[in-house]
């Protein structure tokens, strides 16, 4: 590229003020995130899911007890356009085991052991939470 | 510098085929790359393969050429592999992408395309995020948010690394 205008080239070239900006951003991010997930993976080890809801739009559809289940059971959510969504409903957790979307993501096979995570299924509008919470406690839906 | 930075609009017939071509190559490269499985149950976590292409248009043809290129991209992904929701998610991630990276590129006077990458992958992701959250009417995905801050980054690193090499293949 172009030459720069100091004469200490033969020096070990230090890097610009604004590259040496954004890395350290970058760097403190990828950190923070880290921090952040090692933490919310701490939290929530030891608490197995108890209340399941099933949101669509935004609007609740069900919520699940899941520590009163106690046979396994499905569910089928049918949205807009032949939408459909079939839920595995076991004691202690839920996931979906069989959808017409075009990704797939919500029924990826990692959802039905990390709990903590929320099943989302984008087309479909759908958001499914599995909280450690007791039925009670306020819907907050932290990280 | 780049020595011909040509004129946009494209009455240059060159230039439209070039641009086309592009646009062809991250088609391509969007669709071969939607095949693969998702690797983790996240929603817009994803290598991002095919803007190496719109990274290559942005430095080869400048700003205005990239977000032609990348709107095309959008626009015929969502018509050929997705539905036309998810041109929202391409549209807001490569457009607010695409920002990030012009201002970036100019605070690091246009030399580390990795890092202005790294920036671009973040800032898609946070783009992608909150349309989910808007879609969705709901918080959930935020849960997400460090891991796409994470693979934003990386994969953002990655595309940028890809495109750095194939610059230096001169287009003819």
């Amino acid at each position: 590229m172009e030459k720069s205008s100091h004469p200490s080239s033969n020096h070990i070239k230090k890097p610009e003020p604004a590259t040496a900006a954004a890395c350290a951003v970058l760097l403190l991010l990828l950190c923070g995130s880290a921090l952040a997930l090692a933490l919310s993976a701490q939290k929530s080890a030891s608490a197995a899911p108890q209340i399941a809801r099933i949101y669509q739009d935004g609007e609740l559809l069900q919520e699940i007890d899941l520590s009163k289940v106690t046979e396994r059971y499905r569910i089928t959510l049918e949205g807009e356009d032949g939408a459909r969504n079939v839920l595995q409903v076991e004691p202690g957790n839920l996931y979906v085991c069989e959808a017409n979307c075009p990704d797939r993501i919500c029924m990826h096979p990692s959802l039905k052991s990390h709990t903590n995570l929320p099943i989302i299924c984008l087309p479909h509008h759908l958001v499914i939470t599995r909280s450690g919470e007791t039925a009670d406690a306020p819907d907050a839906i932290t990280w | 510098m780049n020595p011909k930075k040509p004129n946009f609009p494209l009455s240059d017939v060159n230039l439209l085929t070039q641009l086309s071509l592009l646009t062809a190559l991250s088609l391509g490269i969007y669709g071969l790359e939607s095949l693969l499985p998702p690797l983790f149950p996240i929603p817009g976590m994803k290598l991002g393969l095919a803007n190496i292409i719109t990274l290559v248009a942005l430095r080869r043809y400048g700003p205005k050429a990239c977000a032609l290129v990348l709107f095309v991209r959008c626009l015929l992904a969502a018509l050929l592999f997705g539905q036309m929701l998810s041109l929202a998610y391409s549209i807001a991630g490569g457009f607010v992408c695409l920002l990030a990276e012009l201002l970036i590129d100019r605070l690091l006077k246009q030399k580390a395309l990795y890092l202005t990458s790294s920036f671009g992958g973040l800032f898609h992701n946070l783009g992608q995020l909150a349309v989910a959250c808007l879609i969705t009417a709901s918080a959930a995905p935020l849960t997400f948010l460090p891991y796409l801050i994470i693979a934003g980054i990386l994969t953002g690193c990655f595309v940028g690394l890809c495109s750095h090499f194939l610059l230096r293949f001169p287009l003819q």
